[in-house]
């Protein structure tokens, strides 16, 4: 099952398309006729007009049902269509430059070669030296070439997957297959191992179809029951070589599956890509409705509620816009990692987590938890941020921990942008703290040998020293805090966090915004730099980081405490290094 | 009124000065267009790889990023790397004199990985001039170059 971005004929499907679109002439003209001999029998009289009257009447609405779901199958295969050729004129491009590279690579290395013979010659010049340094500079750079372009070929083919998936999901939609039959109840007697065989045999429309009690029962597993009923489907699987079944399921219930624990995350990327994308392409209708709506309101009251309806919808498409984004966002590796929707929750607000590196394979992972003012909207920005740190790594090992940049939890507005006071109190990193512990688990009940990190800033802190020490079973290797907004006092200290290393830094910021947080917090909490029993990650004070902001403004002095060439950086990537 | 209470307010009255002041000058319309923000850092760039000659690659395109957490701009940052066994500590401390000749602030960093050796770092800074920052190890360079804060956003340069 793995998806090759150069196969299939766009063209045949838009004919398809098209051919569906003649049906639905034929249909609303056969529907006209009908409706015309009705018509012809209003001069009719007794039983036999009222059967007749009674069939006629029914084929209108039912040729308008089908005109419906063909209208449905013809959006679906358009999009695809397009969407399909989008991916071959860019699999095209991708493979000539892949030809063009190797073609260079080879003629470089014959030279490279002939240069190194010179240079090692007894008559050997300057001239040869740099002969040989310049082709060996070329083979460098053709290498990354090569490197970059198969990083390309890769995310398309995540590209044409998320294509496929979502086209075979729209054409088993009930609004184009009509209404599956419920098998709800049934399955509501059934023991869960029956539930579960019941549920992977099922057809993915007749899946799709049933009422959320089965989504439900099935997000309710515990994570080793789900961990063993999805092997058992045809094993683990990857995203390039797994069952049918397991295909069915991602399709069938993406929200379900993209966030279930105990099925490996190449599932979860694959079904959550196609949530969001849907969740995404309602978002962006419905900011072309909200405008409109602002653009034609009328009176002072209208154009305000109008108004508040417009920056909700904006406020929604922008988060997941950005969301979606992190699957191509660009970032500053050494080499490439690939990347995975690791959860997506659609809500008001959307929450999800976006990893660089595969959660399924990886040899450590880190969840990069941020704080106040922080949304689905922040998803790129954080993702170079956790890059900045992989690409630290990457240089002294050569291998990276697997970042996940986790905004998975509704955090407290941010203070000095609105004023709301609620960065002070615990009921945001408690609501937080949950979700944060059940994802951390996740990754436990797949990964049982994986080294597991946390890196919080700010407020993120809080939520994470909760959700760490409600789970000894977590066993996090390293918890490090950046500016931490305070420890709640129901963790006392950094051995109640059960982290087998805790750090902590604490730079001398200007404005105090983390001591702020601390001081006024209600009810108080601690700074993990002072007697708790954390290992202190030096700042220098004001000589290296010098903001509360995990990256600093260019035109300024400043530092943040992730900015490249920090003393933090260099700490927190040791803290959380393979 | 406690004292607990007057700092709240204090901190309250100054951070709402600088909020304003900062909403002032983000919305004066003097940011800087992103092709000069970039022309500057590139040029910064090449002239910190010529300092030494080593197997450099090609400049490469920028990633585009916010100019800081929470607010409006776009910097971008670029990248070169090389993979080659290297003297950290003397490079470390060519590039920071280099720096420092040009006028930046210069504030370097060391961390010990262990079995993976030392790393050098150091963050550069200038009013008003693109940022320079270094890792170095004994397995190769990593040479950052953040330019200054541009008109836009990172949005903006997502395909």
């Amino acid at each position: 099952m793995t998806a090759d971005p150069l196969a299939g004929d766009p063209a045949a499907v838009t004919k398809l398309s098209r051919a569906l679109a003649d049906r639905q002439d034929d249909l609303r003209t056969g529907a006209t006729t009908v409706a015309r001999a009705a018509d012809d029998a209003a001069d009719w009289e007794g039983a036999s007009k009222d059967r007749f009257s009674a069939t006629v009447g029914t084929i209108a609405p039912a040729a308008q049902r089908i005109i419906g779901r063909l209208d449905a199958a013809i959006d679906v295969l358009g999009t695809y269509a397009d969407e399909v050729q989008r991916i071959q004129d860019e699999a095209e491009r991708i493979r000539a430059s892949q030809l063009t590279t190797a073609m260079d690579s080879a003629i470089t290395a014959l030279s490279l070669s002939a240069a190194k013979l010179a240079v090692s010659a007894k008559d050997a010049t300057d001239a040869d030296a740099r002969q040989a340094r310049r082709l060996q500079s070329d083979a460098d750079d053709l290498a990354a070439t090569a490197s970059r372009l198969d990083a390309e070929w890769d995310a398309l083919v995540r590209r044409r997957t998320t294509a496929d998936r979502a086209a075979s999901a729209g054409l088993s939609a009930t609004d184009v297959l009509g209404v599956a039959p419920s098998y709800s109840g049934t399955l509501g007697r059934m023991s869960d191992a029956d539930f579960l065989a019941a549920v992977a045999a099922m057809p993915p429309e007749v899946l799709a179809a049933q009422d959320p009690s089965v989504a439900d029962r099935l997000a309710g597993m515990p994570a080793e029951t789900v961990q063993a009923w999805w092997d058992g489907l045809g094993g683990r699987g990857t995203a390039g070589e797994h069952a049918a079944a397991q295909d069915a399921l991602i399709t069938a219930l993406p929200a379900v599956i993209g966030n279930l624990n105990g099925v490996p995350y190449w599932a979860r990327d694959q079904a959550n890509r196609l949530s969001a994308q849907r969740a995404y392409a309602q978002a962006q209708d419905d900011l072309r409705v909200a405008r409109r709506r602002y653009t034609r309101a009328i009176g002072g009251h209208g154009q305000v509620a109008a108004g508040h309806a417009l920056n909700a919808a904006l406020l929604r498409y922008n988060q997941l816009n950005n969301f979606v984004a992190g699957a191509r966002t660009d970032l500053n590796l050494r080499y490439p990692l690939p990347r995975q929707m690791v959860a997506f929750r659609d809500g008001q607000p959307p929450l999800g987590a976006f990893s660089v590196g595969d959660l399924d394979s990886a040899s450590s992972v880190t969840f990069l938890v941020p704080g106040m003012g922080s949304s689905l909207a922040d998803t790129t920005q954080y993702m170079r941020t956790g890059s900045t740190v992989q690409q630290s790594q990457q240089q002294m090992s050569g291998d990276a921990s697997a970042y996940v940049t986790w905004l998975g939890y509704e955090s407290p507005p941010n203070f000095l942008a609105t004023g709301d006071t609620a960065v002070l109190h615990e009921d945001s990193a408690r609501a937080g703290a949950a979700t944060l512990s059940a994802d951390l688990a996740g990754v436990r009940a797949t990964r049982p040998d994986v080294q597991l990190n946390v890196v919080a800033h700010s407020y993120g802190s809080t939520t994470a020293a909760l959700a760490l020490a409600s789970d000894s079973a977590l066993n996090i290797h390293s918890f490090v805090t950046l500016g931490s907004a305070g420890i709640p006092s129901s963790v006392p200290d950094a051995a109640a966090t059960h982290a087998a290393h805790m750090y902590a830094a604490q730079a001398n910021e200007k404005w105090g915004i983390a001591a702020f947080g601390r001081t006024f917090s209600d009810p108080h909490r601690a700074d993990p730099t002072q007697g708790f029993g954390a290992t202190e990650m030096h700042t220098d004070g004001t000589r290296t980081v010098n903001v509360h902001d995990l990256a600093a403004d260019p035109d300024s002095r400043n530092v943040g405490y992730l900015d490249s060439g920090t003393k933090t950086l260099l700490g927190t990537a040791k803290a959380t290094m393979p | 009124m406690n004292s607990l209470s007057k700092s709240f307010l204090g901190f309250v009255a100054v951070v709402g000065l600088l909020t304003t002041a900062t909403a002032c000058a983000s919305n004066g319309g003097d940011k800087m267009q992103p092709d000069e923000a970039k022309q500057n850092a590139v040029a910064f760039l090449r002239e910190t790889m010529d300092h030494e000659p080593l197997a450099w690659p090609e400049v490469p395109d920028p990633v585009a990023t916010r100019c800081s957490d929470g607010d409006d701009g776009v910097r971008f940052q670029y990248l070169v790397t090389i993979d080659q066994k290297t003297d950290p500590k003397e490079l470390a401390t060519s590039f920071e004199e280099f720096w420092r000749a040009k006028g930046l602030d210069v504030r370097p960093s060391q961390e010990d990985f262990g079995k993976y050796g030392v790393a050098y770092s150091a963050t550069a800074r200038a009013d008003g001039k693109p940022w320079g920052s270094f890792q170095f190890s004994r397995r190769g360079i990593s040479l950052y170059v953040d330019s200054q804060c541009a008109e836009g956003s990172p949005d903006d340069y997502e395909d």
